[in-house]
């Protein structure tokens, strides 16, 4: 029992707020191997003690009493979200605990470390620490199990269908818990169950569950209900040190990995009750806590010796290294946030990360069984490492044998395709009077690509002495537009305007979005001498992907009337901007190489025989490929005729 | 030659052999060469994003406080100042809001251009193909031009089958008309993936071919 | 609390965007101000990135990571071309010439080792991947255009083939169509649910 400071009234210990007069109570969240002064002191004193008497005094169940008290009356400060996150590092990082708790604390650390012989030779000590660890395990199993039958029978339930228990708690911390380490471990448990128990994964899990479920169950060391996979190797300690808030009557609610004999495994989870712990299931939870809180005190009977003892208890086994015991303990798990409070837990739910992981694994395996499986791939990685070498050097041989004997640098002339045509009638149709804009929108890599078609148009432009500014939407495109410019050497040259953001800049800039609002001028991305697009007759695109393409048909030619944007291109965006021009969105296009020929630039410099030379090497490579795999298919069929 | 551009071309020709090393396996010098591509190119952006962006865009009109632009600039300052609480672990969660910013403008911006540049006119397009003005020629019909129209037609939409439905054909099996038109939308699918392997193909032997005839000009000028 | 603010934001700033585009007459000054917005907080989010790049390199020095060479080499050309664009200014011609001697036949090669690579993939597709109208398809059309860009059939200079070429040529705009309206429909939903707030991209 824990005394109001303010009226002097009973409040259960873990109580935050006094259901007498509604007052804070103080702090409650503290570590209790942080011990006040004033325990250090009262510690330091029986710190001779041996560990076969705090054992004794342990069963007996008063050594507990002044930490616990120390804990909840000290002014200690409630840990942080972050100490939640890191306890272990904070526990450890803590010499000053009683002499007593740093010998087990050593003990522990002793045996972390230790191999399987020094678990062999445990001490009378360890094992009569063990055994009475285990021994308060099962009572505590007991008296939970108990407690679930009878919190199903007896407690009634309100009009909303929330029980009585589930009142109390609520009543007790009228706030809710976001202000507290345990609220802030529940917050993320909660973040945690969005983002991990997907509707998906709980039908891939329940259909799992169905089929493995008696691999899982051996695997089912973790938390309980509500125990969110991973949480236990995360917070371990926040969930202990949460634990003193923990309502008695909660406790039913617990689940563990312990095999019960009064309760065989296979009845205690249940696949049938996984769609009420979903989300959905959390829902009601919400509205419900709206509700008015009940005044009513609750739980005000004394705990059971194991209720006062557990609490105090989990620091310490989990210190030791006995991770498992605490688990069982975890608050988290019992937190009004359970949607059932019955023994009975979803079986999805008792499984750690790791776990998790394992059972996903093991599952893929049986999958796989007798499908094609990696390892095979492994073993071709090798000789592709070797066939890809030895093809790319023939390649690259046979390109450098060419270009040195025999580069032909002329580009043969070809029949102009249909779009090419519809480009070059575009650009024939400009007169002096009108407004062109260059717009360079292709990366460093294609830019010799891109530069054998563009000084063609460019100089066709100043021929027909149109104007023309220079806009780009890359920052490489600030280099590569003036080693473009110094290739084609214009008659004025125009400066290079760059436009930041992508789409974002792009849509003001179709729409001529100025820099002027109703309420005053702001500082615009719009380059100064290009304010709106509608301005110029003809958009001239040089871009070298689809993706850029598709970005400026989406974000710009909607504003534009239709067949304003004719598009200089790489021959690997030709495809793509095919439909683009079908449905009459682009005036034109001009595709790499191919159509660089059709537009009669024979000056133009380019190896074009070593390029024919690599498509030839290609072309033989596909048929190759073709004509090896039919043989294989053909000595497969006489293999099985064979053994037929 | 000038001593910068003997520099430039020499550094340009060991970078290249430095990439090109790739085909005897992953190394070293493809690893440094790699990095220097990275380091330089996102110090440039860096440069030109400050320069270009930050400086005129939001330190400028920060500097003539009571201005309307001083107001303005205030907004973007605050999503700025969020998105750079980034970079701390513990603070990264502020940085969700100008994110999300972002993706809501992007999402406006998506759902409106794509339905208006993308989907409605390639839409229009299918079916304008079966227009009256289109399939007759002189009171006479236009078999071509029916043929043409329902081949696309057809083409698209089992293009579009087999891009929606091509796990469910696959596990579930779909019977006699599904798998014919799954395999009509493969066809076309394979047409179109042929002919955008060789675009790339052509594209990336072109930037191979000009490479190398690169640095065969610049050893041949040094000699 | 913590989590519905971001979603508030991409709801509103996306509904807001889309009201503008709509009512662009009476919204537009001010979707031009958002817009300008997003143009500065997503040259922030460029910043950001480098930066993120640049800090967890840093620390691959300091705390001697495997592979820390390359962490010195990456931060040195950072650096440099950081300074320089920063110092000369990033219209500096002789800034640019650099920045393009070394980042030009950096990428240039890299795109060329493409082309390398892909003729052993030309070989691997059927053996990998077996006979299906798919890969049937893809052979077929590969070596079609192929022959077209050898210039090899126009050699022929018979009309009829060229009627054909005309019309083959034609053909990957089928797929190329479907494709399209596929990843259209694919983004308007994607967008539709950005703005109802059931996808977040933002969260991840």
């Amino acid at each position: 029992m824990t005394v109001c400071p303010h009226c002097g009234g009973k409040n259960l210990p873990h109580a935050t707020r006094c259901v007498h007069c509604g007052e804070e109570m103080g702090a409650f969240f503290a570590f209790d191997a942080q011990g006040t002064p004033e325990d250090e002191n009262a510690e330091s004193q029986g710190g001779s003690d041996s560990i076969s008497e705090v054992l004794r005094s342990l069963r007996e169940g008063d050594v507990f009493e002044p930490i616990l008290g120390a804990a909840s009356e000290s002014p200690q400060e409630e840990p942080t979200e972050d100490e939640s996150v890191e306890p272990e590092v904070t526990n450890s990082e803590q010499p000053s605990g009683p002499e007593w708790l740093r010998r087990i604390r050593q003990k522990a650390q002793q045996e972390e470390n230790g191999t399987a012989e020094n678990r062999d030779e445990l001490s009378a000590v360890d094992r009569e620490f063990n055994d009475w660890i285990a021994r308060i395990r099962e009572k505590t199993q007991r008296e939970a199990l108990n407690q679930a039958r009878a919190a199903d029978t007896a407690m009634p339930a309100d009009a909303s269908g929330t029980p009585e228990w589930l009142r109390k708690v609520r009543a007790l911390n009228p706030q809710g818990q976001d202000d507290s380490t345990d609220g802030a471990a529940i917050g993320n448990e909660a973040d945690e169950w969005e983002m991990e128990w997907t509707d998906e994964r709980l039908r891939a899990l329940r259909e799992k569950a169905l089929l493995e479920e008696p691999e899982i169950e051996q695997t089912r060391p973790g938390p309980g209900p509500g125990g969110e996979p991973g949480l236990a190797e995360e917070g371990i300690v926040a969930a202990a040190a949460g634990a003193v808030e923990l309502p008695t009557e909660t406790r039913p609610a617990e689940f563990h990995n312990i095999p019960d004999e009064e309760e065989p495994a296979e009845s205690l989870p249940a696949a049938k009750a996984l769609p009420e712990v979903t989300e959905p299931a959390l829902e009601p939870e919400a509205e419900e806590e709206e509700t008015p809180p009940s005044t009513e005190p609750a739980g005000e009977e004394a705990p059971t010796k194991i209720e006062e003892e557990t609490p105090a208890l989990e620091p310490i086994l989990e210190q030791a290294g006995l991770a498992s015991g605490v688990e069982n303990l975890n608050p988290v798990e019992v937190t009004p946030d359970e949607p059932k409070p019955t023994g009975d837990a979803p079986s999805d739910l008792m499984l750690l990360r790791t776990q998790k992981d394992f059972a996903a694994l093991l599952k893929s395996m049986i999958y796989q069984e007798g499908t094609h499986s990696s390892p095979a791939k492994a073993t071709k990685a090798e000789p592709a490492g070797i066939s890809r070498f030895v093809l790319a050097m023939l390649l690259l041989a046979a390109l450098i044998a060419t270009l040195i004997i025999s580069p032909g640098n002329v580009v043969p002339s070809r029949m102009p395709t249909e779009a090419a045509s519809a480009f070059a009638d575009a650009l024939g149709a400009l007169g002096a009077q009108d407004q062109v804009l260059l717009v360079t929108d292709y990366q460093a890599a294609t830019s010799t690509e891109m530069e054998l078609l563009l000084p063609t148009v460019l100089k066709q432009l100043d021929a027909q002495q149109v104007t023309w500014d220079v806009l780009t939407t890359q920052p490489s495109g600030l280099w590569l537009t003036e080693a473009l410019l110094e290739k084609v050497d214009p008659n004025n040259k125009p400066s290079v305007n760059y436009l930041p953001g992508g789409s974002f800049g792009l849509v003001p800039l179709a729409n001529g979005l100025g820099s002027q609002t109703p309420l005053g001028e702001y500082a615009s991305a719009l380059p100064q001498g290009i304010q709106d697009l509608r301005d110029y007759d003809l958009i001239l695109l040089a871009c070298d992907s689809e993706l850029q393409a598709r970005t400026w048909m989406e974000q710009v030619a909607p504003w534009l009337p239709p067949g304003r944007i004719a598009v200089v291109s790489t021959m690997q965006t030709a495809p793509m901007l095919a439909p683009y021009y079908d449905s009459g969105q682009i005036a034109g296009y001009l595709a790499g190489l191919e159509d660089q020929a059709g537009e009669g630039a024979e000056s133009a410099y380019f190896p074009a025989r070593v390029f024919q030379v690599g498509l030839l090497v290609l072309l033989v490579l596909l048929l190759l490929g073709m004509i090896v795999k039919a043989d294989q298919d053909t000595l497969q069929q006489i293999e099985k005729r064979g053994e037929e | 030659m000038s001593s910068v551009d003997l520099a430039l071309g020499l550094v340009g020709v060991a970078l290249t052999i430095m990439i090109f090393s790739y085909i005897l396996g992953d190394n070293l010098f493809f690893r440094v060469g790699l990095y220097v591509l990275i380091g330089v190119a996102a110090g440039f952006s860096a440069a030109v994003v400050i320069t270009k962006v930050i400086i005129p865009l939001l330190y400028v009109p920060l500097r003539t406080p009571g201005t309307p632009a001083f107001y303005w600039a205030l907004v973007p300052l605050v999503l700025c100042a969020l998105l750079a609480l980034m970079l701390s672990p513990r603070l990264s969660q502020a940085g969700k809001i100008p994110l999300a910013f972002l993706s809501g403008v992007l999402a406006a911006l998506a759902l409106f251009g794509v339905s208006r540049g993308t989907l409605a006119p390639q839409l229009l397009a299918t079916i304008g193909r079966f227009s009256p003005a289109l399939l007759m020629q002189a009171s006479q019909i236009n078999w071509a031009g029916v043929i043409e129209g329902v081949l696309i037609l057809l083409g698209v939409i089992a293009t579009l089958f087999f891009f929606h439905h091509r796990q469910q054909v696959k596990q579930v099996g779909g019977g006699s008309l599904l798998d014919g038109m799954s395999s009509v939308g493969q066809i076309f699918m394979g047409i179109t993936f042929g002919a955008l392997f060789i675009g790339l193909y052509m594209t990336a032997l072109v930037a191979l071919i000009s490479q190398l005839n690169w640095v065969k000009d610049f050893i041949t000028s040094l000699l | 609390m913590k989590k519905g603010l971001p979603i508030a934001v991409a709801i509103l700033s996306g509904l807001f965007v889309l009201a503008g585009l709509i009512f662009q007459p009476y919204l537009g000054p001010y979707l031009g101000l958002v817009l300008n917005w997003a143009v500065i907080v997503g040259s922030m989010a460029l910043l950001v990135a480098i930066a993120s790049l640049i800090i967890y390199h840093a620390r691959s020095i300091l705390t001697a990571r495997k592979g820390f060479i390359f962490s010195i080499v990456i931060l040195a050309s950072f650096g440099l071309s950081l300074v320089g664009g920063l110092w000369l200014g990033v219209d500096n011609p002789a800034y640019l010439k650099w920045v393009g001697a070394i980042q030009r036949p950096l990428e240039v090669s890299l795109l060329g080792l493409v082309a390398l690579i892909m003729t052993s993939a030309a070989v691997q597709v059927f053996r990998n991947r077996g006979w299906s109208p798919l890969t049937v398809s893809f052979g077929l059309s590969a070596i079609f255009f192929l022959l077209i860009a050898l210039g090899l059939l126009q050699t022929l200079e018979v009309p009829q083939i060229a009627t054909v070429i005309g019309y083959i040529r034609q053909l990957p705009l089928v797929g190329a169509r479907g494709l399209l309206i596929g990843v259209a429909i694919g983004a308007v939903m994607m967008a539709i649910r950005v703005l109802l707030g059931s996808e977040r991209p933002y969260s991840d």
